[in-house]
């Protein structure tokens, strides 16, 4: 097989449809009934989040005229969180399980907000991006999403290790420096 | 007669030669290569959008600029202050593409920044700073501080000497023969590191496999990883301590006799009195590996 | 639940739809959140989808979990899909995208563990034409990952390569010149 045409002669022979060498349905049926129950949590925990967040600035600024500035932090953190037509509120939803707001690392709740209103500003600029740097943002948010997932549940686990705690904080860390990345006009077209 | 048929050939002649004149198409314009005088420590800034950039460090006080680039369009070298800055200008709307030369002091600063345009550069000794989206970028030369921001392009450095800073989402990063201090950051990009001299390294990624082969001194260095895999490969005389924590990975050493396999936490000392190397990671596994003889 | 597609295929044929119309009676059905359409969808584009990922990762364990990717990632988008192009074209394009951008996070790491098992397997007493094919196969995989990339997109699977340069951020000359390069290599290591 030396020449172009004898190797055109072969490319034309290799099959265009592989079956793979086993089923993959069940484990693509499980990966798709994990990812929305992550999905609920994750957007349950943003509106947590949201929530705290408007309690804390509502502290700080209490008496004085920010109102909007209120409103603007309150519709990133919504807006990520996929439930638009949530109402403002102060109080954490009582369907959702109070463990899910703990803390499991000093200052959870502040990285959980960051990241809130990081992905409020990527997610205005995310119609602005074109398909192939879109896949990979969407790609790599959920590789940290997933890994931030997993280092929460083994600390729920053992919450005093302090190992798994570094964990989860550098995914956070993660997390933070990808959203700013995605969400800034200069690494993005 | 003959001086007749002289005068018409001669008019003949001219003739044709007027009209090949008036109807031949002009020659393409080449872009000059344009020359400016620069100091040694030059600021260079370069905006390359969609074009590549090929950029050599040269003995001479001088810029040089070369294009190859799509038709309209063209690299314009101007004088900022006491910096250069070299841009691609070009009508809007109509895709670009090309390659730009660029000939700098060796030692020069360059600031880089490019969307899908590769930058390759060698024999560059001062500064490269490159801000990138998704052009690969392969920088060699004993650059003394080399940084470079990249969404998914892939990173090639080679022969940096002093400080280097990278950062990626799902590119993967290759850097060889990397002398102090390395810094290196990703989230699904794979980092290799071979032939390395390092007073101080500091890795992270979520998902990408790391490979650090070399000298690790001084320090302390650390290697952060939730799902990747890590390997170092050390030679047996360093004198360092590695403190690998996993929480469900395996860790492999390769230094014990026979080789061993661990979990959770564990320690090994290579000789006494060097550095710190922390290794933790979430799931990924751990190897140590003394490196080959020879 | 039942197959929607098997449902379909009882229709009349006076009425029987057509073979677009019934993909997209069943895209629509999986847009809708039916699991069994989009399994459907599954079973009918899974071998194109498979052969894809195994020569794009060169690699049959991270063809597989590509392939799982692929899927899953096509269930999330699915409500973006608004039929402007054939859902084959759609789902071939985001299996691209995918394999592109995870070849340089699992690639070497899977290739690692199963190069040598692939290369036992594809080594087995076969001749003439099969022989020939296994042969192009791998020497397929082993190409380098641009030019393999390139190859397949181009000669395999009939992307032009305008549209491979956009899907790998390279210009379009770098992608003629892998696939030169490719083809150059092919040649010499099937000689």
């Amino acid at each position: 097989m030396t020449d172009g045409r004898e190797l055109n002669d072969a490319i034309r022979e290799l099959p265009r449809s592989i079956d793979p060498p086993a089923d993959l349905w069940p484990e693509i049926a499980a990966a798709i009934d994990r990812r929305a129950r992550s999905r609920r949590r994750a957007a349950t925990v943003g509106v947590l989040a949201a929530a705290a967040a408007v309690s804390l600035f509502v502290a700080i600024d209490r008496g004085r005229d920010r109102a909007h500035n209120l409103d603007a932090r309150w519709a990133a953190g919504i807006e990520r969180a996929a439930m638009p037509t949530a109402a403002p509120t102060l109080m954490p939803p009582t369907a959702e399980p109070a463990p899910a707001l703990a803390d499991l690392i000093p200052g959870e709740a502040q990285l959980r907000l960051a990241a809130n209103e990081l992905s409020g500003a990527y997610d205005r600029r995310r119609p602005l991006l074109d398909r192939e740097l879109l896949a990979v943002y969407e790609e790599n948010l959920g590789i940290v999403d997933a890994a931030i997932d997993r280092s929460r549940a083994a600390l729920v686990e053992r919450p005093d290790d302090p190992h798994l705690q570094r964990v989860l904080d550098r995914a956070y860390h993660h997390k933070l420096s990808l959203l700013r990345r995605a969400s800034s006009r200069e690494t993005t077209r | 007669m003959s001086g007749s048929c002289s005068v018409a050939i001669a008019l003949a002649v001219f003739a044709l030669a007027l009209s090949t004149t008036a109807f031949a198409a002009p020659p393409p314009v080449e872009p000059p290569v344009r020359t400016k005088p620069a100091p040694a420590d030059v600021v260079v800034e370069v905006e390359l959008g969609e074009v590549d950039l090929e950029v050599e460090g040269w003995a001479k006080a001088k810029i040089e600029v070369d294009e190859d680039i799509a038709a309209g369009w063209t690299a314009r070298l101007e004088k900022d202050g006491d910096r250069f800055v070299v841009r691609i200008d070009g009508p809007p709307g109509i895709p670009t593409g090309g390659t730009l030369k660029l000939r700098v002091p060796k030692g020069a600063e360059l600031l880089i920044t490019a969307r899908t345009g590769d930058v390759r550069g060698v024999n560059l000794h001062g500064r490269a700073a490159v801000a990138s989206i998704s052009g690969d970028v392969e920088i060699s030369g004993p650059a003394t501080r080399v940084e470079v921001a990249t969404t998914s392009g892939e990173v090639r450095l080679d022969g940096a000497n002093g400080r280097v800073d990278v950062e990626t989402v799902s590119g993967n990063l290759a850097l060889s023969r990397i002398k102090g201090e390395l810094r290196a950051q990703s989230v699904s990009g794979d980092i290799e590191i071979g032939k390395a001299q390092l007073d101080r390294l500091q890795l992270m990624t979520v998902s990408g496999d790391v490979e650090v082969a070399g000298e690790l001194r001084k320090g302390p260095h650390g290697i952060d990883t939730n799902s990747g895999d890590v390997r170092v490969t050390l030679p047996r005389n360093l004198a360092l301590r590695i403190l690998v924590s996993s929480f469900s990975g395996e860790i492999n050493d390769g230094f014990a006799e026979p080789p061993s396999r661990h979990r959770g936490s564990y320690r090994r000392d290579l000789g006494k009195g060097g550095g710190t190397l922390e290794i933790s990671m979430f799931s990924g596994d751990v190897t140590l590996a003394p490196r080959a003889p020879g | 639940m039942g197959s929607a597609l098997a449902a379909l295929s009882i229709i009349p044929p006076s009425a029987a739809p057509t073979d677009d119309e019934r993909i997209a009676a069943v895209v629509r059905s999986a847009q809708a959140g039916d699991m069994a359409a989009f399994a459907d969808l599954y079973r009918a584009h899974v071998g194109r989808i498979h052969a894809l990922c195994a020569r794009l990762s060169g690699d049959a364990e991270l063809a597989r979990l590509l392939t799982q990717d692929a899927f899953v990632r096509a269930w999330e988008k699915l409500d973006g899909f608004r039929g402007d192009s054939a859902f084959a074209t759609w789902l071939h394009r985001l299996a691209v995208n995918l394999v592109l951008g995870d070849r340089r996070t699992r690639l070497r790491r899977l290739a690692r563990e199963h190069d040598n098992a692939a290369l036992e397997e594809s080594t087995g007493g076969s001749h003439g034409r099969v022989d020939a094919r296994v042969d192009l196969e791998r020497a397929i995989a082993e190409l380098p990952p641009g030019a393999r990339t390139v190859f397949v997109l181009y000669e395999i699977e009939g992307y032009r390569h305008d549209e491979i340069a956009d899907m790998m951020g390279v210009s379009v000359g770098t992608s003629k010149a892998q696939l030169h390069r490719a083809r150059a290599l092919l040649r010499g290591v099937l000689a």
